[in-house]
């Protein structure tokens, strides 16, 4: 009787931590809830603060060059993305969260070469090679996206459309979460669905 | 009119030599062609693909499948060291393996059944997936409307995502070609489609309730002590967090998991594991719930693939008998058979009806034996012992009591046992049917030891058939050998042909003693391999009980009590101090023969030979002298760097047992000469050093040559 007592306290002390560590590592922000703070570095050394951008949306795309399932959205998707936004006046924020030394690190000239290169659209690269934004927002893979409306709240986190796949011919089929969020956001509509399964690499940090 | 110049053409020519030579030509010409597409087929049951960082299998569990039947494919994919591929879902990250096929008419594959994964968290992120083997099998469905001999292309594409930190992206193309027909497993497969079922999760016996959003409970009788860690994998998004961590507590039995809900709570269905502390060592099991509570459909029928059909059963039962005729050559039931015969010719004349009684009487003592060693072995098998044929050798026990029983039986032939005139039959008539009954059954027990090193291959594929055809074909065994005795108890006339009773009997009956002599020498010596020396020294010591029992009865003109007590006296005493099997002194071999270890050597580039004997397999011992240890192999053996394997199944060996099965075996022996790459090659049962050394060349030459083709 005794051991087992103490086999439940301990499997609940181990439980407990558990949970604590997770909560610490993947706090995911709350839809509907005014999106986490942040200041960053880009990769052409401007400082951006989220603040910055009241008054118009905001994406934050998780990415990772060498990720397959980025490989699968830059074929043109994303970039094609990027200029919707860009032409609605929405700001598109590419974060990088790779540590130094793991895949998707870049230098700031890395990642401008990434941009052009690629043909990509974004306001700008940030780099947070520390992971504290990554970490503030619960991004998990890449790409992991995140819509922001002019007032600053979290309206749509989750995958980029809803077929998790790294196969780009899947793309066509699927449904464009993204692209749906920011039309109702322009439409003055509620984004639905707000939340859906984030699909990817696993953030490197 | 062509068609009938044609004819009359045909007609003309027909009568020369020359046009016969063409015909027996084209004739032997399809022969030709019909072994090639034979071999094609069963080459085309199994494809490889190599990708950076997997080794990838699609195999069909039976190359030729019956129209109407199940079977199944397997994807196996072997993973380089620290990555990892994906349960169907992911977690948090990551991809499923997917598989796509384009499938002939009358063929349908169902959806992969996936084995029970494995946590792997990275960083802050959970994910769920494979190390090491991933196995995926896709349960297959071919249509009764099809003709026997049609051909089943299918072609298979594959994807999968396989990460350490970084993920890669990789797939490969399958072709493979069933044809419908008899069932017929893929040779080299069956060890794989074992591990991959017993891999899969079971369906679970209990409910799944959610009495709140962070807590799932399974009503089970659960021990709190002997369960160390439960989990439960969610496989829809947003149910549970996968890397949020999970609890567990047991309280009067019912088990309860507390979690962190995902952004999409709901039902739960997924796969809860369980890790069970037994006998001091960890087991993890995987049960499946589905969404409702009910256990999903098409997991388990995989398992029945392959049992409902035929199987070519008749000639299992046809060997079978045939074999069992054979056994009354064997030198362990010869003498007691020719004992009992000859009892038979001095009554050749008497009554029809009795001897048709002694005969029936015989034969179902035969089968009642086999009907018992049968059922022992489906009870093992099903009780999860890791055993084939053979398995009974495999108790130091048995072994002794059969070394005592073939003494003693030696004695009664040299005439120093009085009992032996009943049990042998030798009083004809005047015993009983109970008598007769008596003899058959022992001729079957005496006839064990030579039914596994003799009957092994043929025997071993009815062990690994469901229970029913199993036991037909051991009562086959049975009839076979009741057969020719039945045979000429029905033909009064045939015995009368039989040489004519006389002095000469008594001089054969004591010669045929030795042969039994010789096989309690050769089981004493499979008792040394298998228990050590001190068993020898008991099983001797009971050798010497009997033998002064038989002394004391003639001394004290006794009945045949005396020898009886002693007989039962010596049996106790050694069943109570022999060591139980397994508990050999050679088991700690270092060298230890399993699959693991194989497939390191061939890694390694060195190739393999590999020989499973048992000490008790006499063809296992007469291949070794005649063929293996000859010089001219042993030659071969060093001029093709081969390194030899042997592995001993004297005693019982899981890894050995596995082996076998994976050659479709279930006893030894079995010879297989691997090359370092390409498909290995079963050698036959009989070897000549000739057979050998010609194998190792084909099979070694050809490898030779790939590896050079590749490197230039």
């Amino acid at each position: 009787m005794k051991s087992s007592y103490r086999k439940r306290l301990l499997n609940a002390g181990i439980g407990a931590c558990a949970m604590v560590i997770a909560g610490v590592t993947a706090a995911a922000p709350s839809i509907n809830a005014a999106a986490p703070e942040f200041t960053a570095v880009d990769s052409n050394g401007m400082t951006h603060s989220l603040a910055d951008f009241r008054g118009s949306a905001v994406v934050l795309e998780w990415t990772n060059h060498d990720c397959p399932f980025v490989v699968k959205h830059y074929q043109g998707n994303m970039q094609e993305l990027q200029r919707e936004a860009a032409d609605e006046g929405v700001v598109w924020l590419t974060v990088i969260s790779s540590r130094p030394g793991s895949q998707g690190y870049v230098s700031p000239e890395e990642a401008n070469e990434l941009t052009s290169r690629r043909n990509a659209a974004p306001t700008a690269v940030l780099l947070d090679p520390e992971g504290s934004i990554g970490r503030a927002y619960g991004a998990q893979v890449t790409p992991h996206m995140y819509v922001i409306d002019e007032d600053g709240m979290l309206v749509y986190m989750g995958g980029i459309d809803d077929k998790p796949t790294s196969n780009p011919q899947d793309i066509p089929g699927a449904t464009p979460y993204v692209r749906n969020a920011l039309a109702a956001l322009a439409a003055g509509q509620a984004v639905d669905p707000s939340q859906t399964r984030p699909y990817g690499c696993t953030v490197k940090y | 009119m062509p068609q009938s110049r044609w004819y009359a053409l045909a007609r003309a020519r027909a009568r020369t030599d020359d046009d016969a030579m063409t015909i027996h030509r084209s004739f032997l010409w399809v022969i030709a062609l019909g072994l090639l597409a034979s071999a094609d087929t069963s080459a085309a049951a199994v494809d490889h693909a190599s990708t950076p960082r997997v080794e990838a299998t699609l195999a069909a569990e039976h190359g030729t499948v019956p129209a109407g039947s199940r079977s199944a494919l397997l994807l196996r994919l072997h993973i380089i060291e620290h990555w990892h591929t994906y349960w169907a879902f992911p977690g948090e990250s990551g991809e499923e393996t997917r598989i796509e096929f384009v499938l002939p008419d009358g063929v349908e594959i169902d959806a992969i059944d996936w084995p029970v994964p494995e946590r792997i968290p990275l960083g802050p992120v959970m994910n769920y997936g494979y190390e090491g083997i991933a196995d995926h099998l896709l349960p297959l469905t071919v249509a009764a409307d099809l003709a026997p001999g049609t051909r089943l292309p299918i072609e298979a594409h594959a994807r999968w995502l396989v990460c350490e930190e970084e993920c890669i992206p990789e797939e490969a193309s399958f072709s493979l070609t069933l044809e419908v027909g008899e069932l017929e497993p893929t040779t080299g497969t069956a060890a794989a489609f074992g591990e991959a079922r017993a891999a899969l999760p079971l369906d679970a016996p209990w409910p799944l309730e959610q009495p709140e959003s962070d807590v799932l409970r399974v009503p089970g009788n659960f021990d709190p002590d002997g369960i160390t860690d439960a989990y439960f994998f969610a496989d829809t998004w947003g149910r549970i967090q996968p890397s949020a961590g999970q609890s567990f507590r047991i309280e009067d039995g019912v088990l309860e998991v507390t979690y962190t809900p995902g952004p999409a709570p709901g039902p739960l269905s997924g796969v809860l594991t369980l890790v069970e502390r037994i006998d001091g060592s960890e087991q993890r099991h995987g049960f499946r719930f589905s969404a409702n509570g009910a256990a999903p459909a098409g997991s388990a029928s995989a398992a029945e693939a392959g049992r409902s059909a035929g199987l070519g059963l008749a000639l299992a039962l046809l060997l079978a008998f045939a074999g069992g005729i054979l056994l009354n050559l064997m030198p362990c039931v010869f003498p007691v058979l020719s004992v009992k015969l000859l009892a038979l010719t001095s009554h050749a004349h008497g009554d029809p009806a009795a001897l048709r009684r002694a005969g029936y009487a015989w034969t179902a003592g035969v089968l009642t034996c086999f009907a018992l060693i049968g059922l022992a072995l489906l009870t093992l098998r099903a009780g999860g012992s890791a055993i084939g044929w053979g398995f009974q050798l495999q108790e130091p026990r048995v072994i002794a009591a059969l070394a005592l029983l073939f003494f003693w039986l030696g004695l009664a032939l040299s005439g120093w046992v009085e009992i032996g005139t009943r049990l042998m039959g030798l009083a004809g008539q005047t015993a009983g049917r109970g008598g007769h009954f008596a003899t058959g059954l022992l001729a079957a027990i005496v006839a064990t030891p030579c039914t596994a090193p003799f009957m092994g291959a043929a025997v071993g594929w009815a062990v690994l058939q469901p229970g029913a055809v199993a036991m037909s074909v051991m009562l086959a065994l049975g009839a076979g050998m009741a057969a020719p005795f039945l045979a000429l108890c029905f033909a009064p006339r045939l015995l009368a042909r039989l040489p004519r009773p006389g002095p000469w009997m008594l001089r054969l009956k004591e010669l045929l003693a030795f042969p039994l002599y010789a096989s309690a020498i050769w089981l004493v010596w499979v008792l040394a391999r298998q228990a050590g020396p001190d068993a020898v020294a008991l099983v001797l010591g009971g050798m010497l009980i009997i033998a002064l029992a038989v002394w004391l009865g003639h001394q004290t003109r006794a009945t045949r009590a005396a020898p009886a007590v002693g007989i039962v006296f010596a049996a106790g005493l050694l069943m109570a101090l022999l060591p139980g099997a397994g508990s050999a002194p050679g088991s700690a071999d270092p060298a230890r023969v399993n699959a693991t270890r194989i497939a390191e050597l061939r890694a390694a580039g060195e190739p393999v030979f590999l020989n499973l004997t048992a000490a008790w397999c006499v063809t296992c011992l007469v291949n070794e002298r005649v063929a293996l240890r000859t010089d001219a192999v042993q030659d071969a053996f060093a001029r093709h760097r081969i390194t030899y394997l042997e592995g001993d199944w004297t005693d019982r060996d899981p890894d050995i047992t596995a082996l076998l099965e994976e050659f479709g075996r279930a006893g030894v022996p079995l010879y297989v000469i691997y090359p370092p790459r390409g498909e290995p090659r079963v050698l036959p049962q009989m070897l000549t050093p000739a057979m050998v050394i010609s194998a190792l060349e084909q099979t070694l030459g050809n490898s030779a040559r790939v590896a050079t083709e590749e490197s230039s």
